[in-house]
């Protein structure tokens, strides 16, 4: 009887391994050699015969031909961002937890439905109301009002990720607040919490977790992002993503677009880090 | 009980067919496949009443002419970069490509092209511009259409941008407009560096050929040079133009000049076409210091496994051997909309007459946009005649009753010899580096944004601050517990 038990729990063990085998394979073919082969590409060059050569200088010529200010506006995009939408998206999250069940998926589905319209679509949509003489600027010159030149600067290309990204900030944050245990919110008023202490010791920490997924799923997509700053910078704020994707799109140069995305993924490892040694002092999960 | 009975029963069944499958598989003869590899909306394949579709039409004449019967496999692909990647990995099978000048040269030099059997292609010699006859790749590639580069703009500045002799240059994108209307904002360029370049270089070339008391266009100092101090100098004057572009744009272009957004736009002849049907105020024109004309052509990989058959469709495209197949040539050709290296074709009176009309075609600009070498008033005298007798002859008019006269190859060739243009060629490998490294230049340094910088160093300083300040009371509140 007990080897039986022993037997079936092996098999179970197998069964239990052979089920991760899939993700495996997945996770082997998809993401770790594409990187190899980023890795491979971004360490060496080509010569005129087409014979791939080792070499430092696709690394060296970043400092020279003008990138590092691309990466810095990048990111500096991306933090406004990722910022605008931690502040719209907290206070959402935190209404959207409150309310009853029943509304609450209903109002999530509003959440998600822009997602399930293409990015480039929804961008383009973006394109249209803010042109010239688009919706917003036809409805100024009906007021009387003088038109206003929306499209392509800054602010319109941050506007344009804080509407495409906002979705990943709610979602996270939304899921950690709506397990918050509504008896420590009473035993918070309990202790005599008033409104904003609840808020600031119970609520906030324990959404901390929440938040930094959030910004992540925002900052990550926000740096590497290359339609938006076209379409809405008409072309004009070169992001590290539209300097990648030409380089593999119109120059052929894919040594130095392999070496752009890596610098690119160390330079979001770096950022993560330092998000999470704050997530891990609360003892957030982190993503 | 129940379900073994069905599931007998249905074993039958499937036993019953099995023959039937095996016995239709035999007789079927497996059909002939024709892979063509085209751009998308390039080719009329509608199955409609009275509408072509090319294929078809092509597979009825196949069997008809040839005693056996095809299947043509239609693919499209949106830029030469896609179709290229797909023919180098090797693994699809592509009979006929129809890529752009560059790309094609490009192919030839790395022997992907096939040379085409010209005893195959029996309509060539007839059927094709002279012009086209001449040119180097000649022996790789059938030219399927061509066209130019031109400005497109707002009609109601037509005469703020035109120069006291008429003429307009590309000077104008640079806000350098005539009589001094400023256009900041207003103007559109193109987001790829060889027609952004190009239109830099054509400026170039030509007040560099006035300066030397030369005539325009006889040599080509820029356009295809591999001195990169001249690609240096074109690059100062893209650099000159940013601050009074509005964007860098590829297909963003219908929208932008379809809307009136933007007011200035250099852009291909036969797209302007898709554009005035939305938006009737755009006009068009060829800038005086030249432009760059381009051609798609049908070629045939070396990789193709029916070589022959897809030189036979080459053949069908040009007419037949007899010129069998031109009234489905020539519904493709008004489908299209851009301008035809097949004579028969451009000289055809019914498709002349259908390009110019207002309602069903172009307009009568059609004529000088299209085909602005040829000698276009002259045609255009020709085709209205020709248009209003047949609206007399009805419905039922027989063209070859036509009593009028008929447009002739020297109407169409070297006409026009004000008329300058450039082909692009492949450049050399150091020239395309050094050329992209211009363009990267000019990309990086960005439009200023201050306040997205100092927007970002605040809330960055404020997270510092508020990490800070968490660590400071975290330490305060340790000591009471």
């Amino acid at each position: 009887m007990v080897i039986q038990k022993e037997k079936m729990n092996k098999k179970r063990s197998f069964l239990r391994t052979a089920a991760a085998y899939p993700h495996m394979v997945w996770s082997a073919l998809f993401i770790v050699a594409p990187l190899i082969f980023v890795l491979y590409y971004a360490l060496t060059t080509e010569d005129a015969n087409g014979n791939f050569q080792f070499s430092w200088s696709n690394i060296t010529a970043l400092a020279g031909e003008n990138y590092l200010p691309v990466f810095f506006r990048s990111i500096c995009f991306a933090i406004v961002a990722t910022a605008i939408c931690l502040l719209l998206a907290y206070p959402l999250a935190y209404f959207l937890s409150k309310c009853k069940v029943s509304s609450q998926r209903m109002l999530i589905m509003l959440v998600m439905l822009p997602m399930w319209m293409n990015l480039l679509i929804r961008t383009y949509s973006w394109m249209n109301i803010l042109e010239t003489n688009g919706l917003i600027n036809n409805l100024l010159t009906t007021l009387g009002l003088p038109n206003a030149k929306l499209l392509g600067n800054g602010a319109a290309v941050v506007l344009g990720m804080v509407y495409n990204f906002l979705p990943y900030m709610i979602m996270p944050i939304y899921t950690v607040m709506s397990k918050i245990d509504p008896r420590y919110l009473e035993a918070a008023a309990d202790l005599g919490c008033n409104g904003r202490q609840t808020m600031l010791r119970v609520v906030f920490p324990l959404s901390v977790s929440g938040i930094i997924s959030g910004i992540t799923m925002v900052f990550v997509p926000s740096v590497s992002t290359f339609y938006i700053s076209q379409k809405m910078g008409n072309g004009r704020f070169e992001m590290i993503g539209d300097t990648i994707e030409r380089q593999f799109m119109s120059n052929y140069d894919y040594h130095m677009g392999a070496t752009l995305s890596l610098v690119l993924m160390v330079l979001i490892i770096i950022c993560l880090a330092v998000m999470n040694r704050f997530g891990e002092e609360d003892g957030g999960v982190l993503v | 009980m129940m379900k073994k009975a069905l599931s007998c029963l249905l074993l039958l069944l499937m036993l019953a067919t099995l023959p039937g499958v095996l016995t239709s598989c035999a007789l079927v003869e497996p059909v002939k496949k024709l892979y063509v590899y085209n751009w998308g909306e390039y080719m009329t394949l509608e199955s409609g009443e009275d509408e072509v579709h090319l294929n078809h039409e092509f597979e009825a004449w196949y069997e008809e002419t040839y005693g056996e019967r095809i299947e043509v496999v239609y693919s499209v692909f949106s830029s030469n970069e896609e179709m290229y990647a797909k023919l180098r990995n090797g693994s699809s099978k592509i009979d006929l490509i129809i890529p752009s000048e560059y790309m094609i040269e490009r192919l030839i030099k790395e022997e992907m092209l096939m040379p085409l059997d010209f005893s195959i292609i029996t309509a060539y010699e007839e059927t094709i511009d002279p012009r086209f006859q001449e040119m180097a790749t000649k022996p790789y590639c059938v030219p399927y259409t061509y066209g130019y580069l031109g400005l497109i703009y707002d009609g109601a500045l037509d005469e703020s941008l035109r120069d006291e002799n008429g003429d307009m240059s590309w000077r104008v994108l640079w806000n350098e407009i005539p009589d001094g209307t400023d256009l900041t904002d207003k103007i559109l360029t193109f987001n790829n560096s060889r027609d952004a370049f190009g239109i830099a270089q054509f400026i170039l070339n030509y007040e560099t050929a006035l300066k030397n008391d030369e005539k325009p266009g006889t040599q080509d100092l820029y356009v295809n040079t591999s001195d990169t101090s001249r690609w240096d100098k074109a690059y100062l004057l893209l650099e000159a133009q940013k601050d009074s572009l509005q964007a860098y744009v590829m297909d963003e272009i219908y929208n932008k000049m379809e809307s009136g957004a933007a007011l200035l736009a250099p852009y291909y002849a036969g797209d302007y076409f898709t554009m005035v049907d939305v938006n009737e105020n755009l006009s068009f024109a060829y800038p005086k210091e030249g432009t760059n004309f381009f051609y798609d052509a049908m070629c045939v990989p070396k990789s193709a496994k029916n070589p022959i058959e897809a030189q036979r469709y080459i053949n069908f495209i040009l007419g037949g051997e007899d010129g069998e197949t031109l009234d489905a040539i020539i519904a493709n050709a008004e489908w299209v909309g851009y301008s035809w290296p097949n004579m028969k074709v451009t000289m055809n009176l019914d498709y002349l007459a259908d390009m110019a009309d207002d309602e069903d075609g172009y307009g009568a600009e059609a004529l000088s946009i299209l085909y602005p070498e040829s000698d276009h008033e002259a045609l255009l005298a020709m085709v209205e005649e020709y248009a209003a007798w047949r609206e007399e002859a009805g419905e039922d008019y027989d063209p070859t009753d036509y009593p009028g006269q008929q447009p002739t190859i020297d109407m169409f060739t070297d006409v026009n010899e004000d008329f300058v243009t450039y082909i692009y060629e492949n450049l050399d490998n150091d020239t395309l580096v050094y050329a992209n490294g211009r363009w990267e230049a000019l990309k990086l340094t960005s439009a200023p944004c201050t306040e997205i910088y100092v927007l970002s160093g605040v809330i960055v300083l404020l997270l510092i601050a508020w990490a800070v300040l968490y660590a400071l009371t975290r330490r305060y509140r340790s000591r009471y517990y």
